[in-house]
């Protein structure tokens, strides 16, 4: 067991070489980084995050930052009570609002890096997007390309026929 | 990166927060997501239960058993009878845990034009199997089966001629009992005789196609389910438990083995099994064993080794 550490900062190094530097409480958001730390004790070198380039890691410490001081969910803490609701609090909108490259990086950064109400806020954005949203509708705002042939078309149309109230 | 090359598990994240009806479209918008949604859709449905059972009602009961067949209404389906009977047993898990667990007509509604929708053309023997698949769900769980339900099966059923299922739904339709009465035993056979009869007539379908190893199986495990909801306790039980014992190695079948079918060595363990375990008279063997000859497929070795 390493002993434990009192550094108030570490450093992140990005997939494209950056180094940034965050105080410790924050980087400890990611589950990933806290286990990390907490097993090597002192680390003076950065931390690769491997899978996050520099304008993704920013964007997650940003909201790191923001949501520091909020209560860590217990580990035994029932899943159901982060689904229950799409609602996402105005300073998370407005940061999540961005193209949608950024936003899935950010659900894949989230991921990466264990924090899980950041996904959970990802996910629920795209979810946002998608409800309400006719299939061409959804292709159109994701460039999903259609490649159903017309009689499959109108065979799914037949098996979803039912679903609608009459 | 983007919704199209979304991993899987982050795809399946995304749908726990969406209604069933946004599902429904997502599976829609080409061939990729619809095998993603079809994969995913089984834990979706976990959660989704999961979340409505938490969910505060004024009426909770009442509440809670009709979103839930609101949202088994909704659910895309491409195999429907297959998925419709799990959406049901998944259901009825719930449902039991209500206080007033009755079911309401207005959603089976639905189920009715979806089968209605389904089945006017159906591809002759699947459909019978999921058909008999979806009856033996209902027949399980005490369903009630709406008028116009029944009669669209009936109609269904008289139209192509097959009087092993119309036979078979009549029996389903027969309140199951608690024991194990003598006239139950006779109404059993009767059943035995039903299915191993409608198991050989599909197996005769299946030769022709050469799937009988499969669908045979998958046909007689449906049938198997269906005798132990239909009578429950020990004969079903017994029944059931017959089924373990399909090594085409073991040296009591090897002869009905080597002389008939896959399945007729299946129906010859199962009916053994069910004789020497719960009825032992030489009038219930005899019975059986006339019945298996009568049975074109099996030949006079099954009838013989009884």
């Amino acid at each position: 067991m390493a002993t434990p550490s009192t550094q108030a900062t570490v450093k992140l190094q990005s997939n494209d070489n950056v180094v940034i530097e965050v105080e410790r409480a924050i980087a400890e958001r990611s589950v990933l980084i806290k286990n990390m730390l907490e097993d090597c004790g002192e680390v003076t070198d950065a931390i690769p995050i491997s899978n996050v380039n520099e304008s993704i890691l920013r964007k997650v410490i940003e909201w790191c930052e923001h949501h520091k001081n909020d209560p860590v969910a217990a580990e035994n803490e029932n899943d159901d009570s982060r689904k229950k609701t799409t609602d996402i609090d105005e300073w998370d909108q407005k940061f999540m609002n961005v193209d949608q490259e950024m936003l899935f990086e950010i659900i894949l950064a989230a991921n990466f890096l264990d924090i899980k109400p950041l996904l959970d806020t990802g996910c629920k954005t795209v979810a946002n997007m998608i409800k309400g949203k006719s299939p061409e509708e959804i292709r159109k705002l994701f460039n999903i390309q259609n490649d159903f042939t017309p009689e499959e078309e109108e065979q799914i149309r037949r098996e979803n026929e039912w679903a609608e109230d009459r | 990166m983007s919704l199209a090359n979304l991993p899987l598990e982050l795809l399946g994240l995304v749908l726990e927060h969406l209604d069933s009806m946004s599902v429904l479209n997502l599976s829609q918008l080409n061939h990729e997501f619809k095998a993603r949604i079809i994969f995913l859709e089984p834990v979706y449905i976990k959660k989704r239960i999961s979340l409505l059972r938490n969910e505060k009602s004024p009426d909770r009961s009442t509440f809670q058993v009709d979103q839930l067949f609101t949202e088994c209404a909704t659910q895309p389906s491409t195999f429907l009878l297959e998925r419709l009977t799990q959406f049901l047993l998944r259901l009825t898990q719930v449902v039991k845990e209500f206080s007033n667990p009755s079911l309401h007509i207005p959603p089976l509604r639905k189920i009715v034009h979806k089968i209605r929708t389904t089945l006017k053309e159906p591809t002759p023997h699947i459909s019978h199997l999921k058909l008999v698949e979806f009856l033996t769900t209902l027949a399980q769980e005490n369903f009630h089966v709406p008028a116009e339900l029944n009669d669209h099966f009936n109609n269904l059923i008289v139209k192509e001629h097959d009087q092993h299922l119309l036979t078979m739904w009549t029996l389903l339709q027969t309140p199951i009992e608690e024991n194990l009465g003598a006239s139950l035993f006779d109404r059993g056979i009767h059943a035995v005789d039903e299915c191993f009869s409608y198991i050989i007539y599909l197996s005769n379908r299946f030769d022709e196609e050469q799937e009988e190893m499969y669908i045979g199986t998958d046909a007689i495990y449906t049938f198997a389910d269906m005798i132990v909801a239909m009578w429950g306790g020990e004969m079903g039980k017994v029944l059931s438990e017959s089924l373990t014992y399909l090594d085409p190695e073991h040296d009591d079948f090897v002869l009905v083995w080597q002389n008939t079918s896959y399945l007729a060595g299946l129906l010859t363990v199962m009916s053994a099994d069910l004789m020497l375990a719960v009825h032992k008279t030489r009038g219930d063997l005899e019975r059986i064993g006339r019945m298996l000859r009568n049975c074109p497929p099996l030949g006079t070795g099954v009838g013989g080794m009884l």
